[in-house]
């Protein structure tokens, strides 16, 4: 209780407060722009968040994050794009009440639904992530080592389209971690004899250029991003007699914010299968399923209320354990990185007050996102008509800004660029891009962890196999890279036996 | 029959070996404990080509060999024709890179959005010039103004001063 108060301190400095309206007033437009996600947003966002600090600018980063998954479903209902890529779920039910004449009320639902996924999420985060990174503390280096290896494995498998290309993306990742002098003998490794790499490839153009740039190459093919969609403006009263319609269905909302949370919680998963598996929960213990898919209140509060539960879930195991459970939250532990703090075991216990004001971000932002998108969606529907051709140019010279001015150098530019290119042919060939990510961030941890494990078991490699805790971590890596190819299986299985 | 191979992927996974090659023989020499683990994420990739390569080989769909020396030819020409705006946006912001030090942040600022504003909305050299007025002035109020950074001003901006 102390430390919630202590958290709650942390708020109510005026610029923390302030940074909080920015970033939920920024990011309830910015989600509410198909095309542009949370991950992209953020990773402009890291032009400013140079110069604040850690906290404040994680604080504003929460906030934007939150309200983006908040704003996402309001495309996704009113003109079936979702906003993000985690509220495609959404368009199941709310596009159908849309095509039925109720787009107000399918909006209401979807805010109420958010605010409780991310109060409950919150609630959860702020009881588990201490107790989490309580027993992380006893995590040494074998078991850092193995902890970063099912990360990396759990992301390449579940997020692109074979395991190999998500396994190839992610050793790819840590291939370019490794750029740089190396820990222990202080020579360079693969710097093409650019000075700008000797500390390794920095990670601020490297983001800008897998996540800001390689979008404005996809964006610059259509006129404005909701081109050829109409909508009627939904109106506030509607609004109001949607959000009290989702609070019929308690039992699915409570459900949902359990799975979105546990499903965040899980490293490469993320809100998409979080909202996609509620639905079909929900659909599975609903009274009435065959109401599904015509445009259902239950199915809509079940994807928003869990995909905005897995939003603080998602940010547990990245302060706990420094593992990322989302493609976004890997800016979250960057950004930390940026100013020398290495979020991981330790973390929680030194900046308790600080990780608790995190989580009590995610709650006030769920309602300041909800009250405000009740009010703006009318305007904020309109952002999808925005022309690519003023879009285009602010992203681009964010990127390029952002890019140069966290080191001054003119190089970064071009190593931006080198990723901005490799991101287009790893969305081409749908190799997993959060997972080439995910390797860039996680090979400084696993490195070092490996060869302090080999030290202190005098270069015994059954250090990796014989401790408990790395067995359990050894069946999970080999449960994520096999699960995929056994649900294929089965559904193949299925749909054999349904013919 | 011949199996028809996606040949663009395959140019992608040769591109990473050659890249791993060259990190290989860039690190060869070195002692154990600098290239150890690149070796293990060096091998552990080549084997991930070699799955990748398997897959590619086995989902190949079978098709003529006349058919499919004339849809490559195609799809060669088309895909340069169809991502001729991502080399314009690739050369453009090369450029900006390798003129920032000479023409300075601000100047570098406008002429890139001015371009490309002119470019994406087909020539339209009005909306061009609001648009990149505003843009540079909201990027000067934010960042030289309100962070105030020390941006670069360009040689040429100094060349000026000091006439």
């Amino acid at each position: 209780m102390e430390n919630l108060l202590l958290g709650l301190q942390e708020l109510a400095d005026p610029q923390v407060l302030l940074f909080i309206l920015i970033g939920g007033v920024v990011g309830l437009l910015a989600g509410a722009i198909p095309g542009l996600n949370d991950t992209n947003i953020l990773t402009l966002f890291l032009s400013f968040v140079v110069f604040l600090d850690p906290f404040p600018a994680v604080i504003l980063m929460t906030a934007v994050f939150i309200a983006c998954q908040t704003a996402g479903s309001i495309p996704a209902i009113l003109i079936n794009i979702p906003g993000t890529p985690s509220t495609a779920a959404s368009t199941l039910e709310g596009y159908q009440l849309t095509k039925r004449g109720l787009a107000g009320q399918a909006l209401g639902c979807s805010f109420g639904s958010s605010l409780m996924g991310t109060v409950l999420g919150g609630l959860m985060g702020l009881i588990f992530a201490p107790v989490l990174g309580h027993y992380a503390l006893s995590f040494g280096p074998p078991e850092m080592f193995m902890l970063a290896l099912f990360g990396m494995t759990a992301v390449a498998s579940l997020t692109g389209s074979s395991v190999s290309r998500g396994l190839l993306a992610a050793i790819l990742g840590l291939l370019v971690g490794t750029v740089g002098l190396d820990y222990f003998l202080g020579v360079t490794r693969c710097t093409f004899g650019v000075a700008e790499l000797y500390g390794g490839v920095p990670q601020i153009p490297l983001l800008l250029g897998l996540f800001g740039v390689s979008e404005l190459y996809s964006l610059i093919f259509k006129k404005s991003i909701g081109a050829g969609t109409t909508t009627d403006a939904p109106d506030v009263k509607s609004q109001f007699e949607g959000f009290r319609a989702a609070f019929r269905y308690k039992k699915a909302m409570l459900i949902s914010a359990v799975i979105g949370f546990i499903i965040g919680v899980i490293p490469g998963t993320g809100a998409t299968i979080a909202s996609f598996t509620s639905y079909g929960m929900a659909r599975s213990v609903s009274k009435e399923p065959d109401k599904f898919g015509t445009g259902h209140y239950e199915g809509l509060v079940a994807t928003d209320t869990a995909n905005n539960a897995s939003v603080p879930g998602s940010i547990v195991p990245a302060l706990t354990l420094g593992i990322p459970g989302s493609g976004t939250t890997v800016l979250f532990i960057s950004a930390f990185l940026m100013h020398g703090m290495q979020p991981g075991p330790s973390f929680f216990s030194n900046y308790l007050p600080e990780s608790n004001a995190i989580f009590i971000t995610v709650i006030l932002v769920g309602v300041l996102a909800s009250v405000v998108g009740i009010f703006m969606a009318k305007y904020m529907v309109k952002i999808v008509s925005l022309p690519t051709y003023i879009l285009g140019p602010i992203i681009a010279i964010f990127c390029l800004l952002g890019a140069y001015i966290c080191r001054n150098k003119v190089n970064d530019l071009f190593i931006m660029m080198v990723f901005s290119i490799l991101a287009i042919f790893l969305k081409k060939y749908n190799y997993s891009l959060p997972a080439f990510l995910l390797g860039v961030i996680l090979g400084p941890i696993i490195e070092p962890n490996f060869f302090r494990a080999l030290a202190i078991s005098n270069n015994d490699y059954s250090i990796f196999f014989t401790r408990p805790i790395c067995i359990v971590l050894w069946l999970m890596c080999a449960a994520t890279l096999l699960m995929p190819k056994l649900i294929s299986r089965r559904t193949a299985k299925k749909g054999v036996e349904s013919k | 029959m011949k199996k028809k191979l996606p040949w663009g992927e395959v140019s992608f996974l040769t591109v990473i070996v050659l890249c791993i090659a060259y990190y290989f023989f860039s690190v060869k020499g070195y002692g154990l404990k600098a290239v150890l683990w690149p070796y293990i994420l060096m091998a552990g990739a080549l084997l991930c080509v070699l799955f990748i390569a398997v897959e590619l080989v086995r989902n190949a769909s079978a098709e003529a060999k006349a058919d499919q020396t004339a849809a490559e030819k195609k799809t060669l020409g088309d895909w340069f024709k169809a991502n001729s705006p991502i080399f314009v946006i690739i050369a453009s912001l090369l450029c900006y890179a390798l003129l920032l030090k000479t023409l300075g942040l601000h100047l570098c600022n406008f002429l890139l959005s001015f371009f490309l504003v002119y470019y994406l909305s087909k020539g339209k050299w009005k909306t061009a010039l609001i648009t990149a007025v505003c843009i540079t002035l909201a990027f000067y109020l934010i960042f030289d103004l309100s962070l105030g950074l020390r941006l670069p001003k360009g040689k040429l901006f100094k060349l000026l001063k000091s006439l």
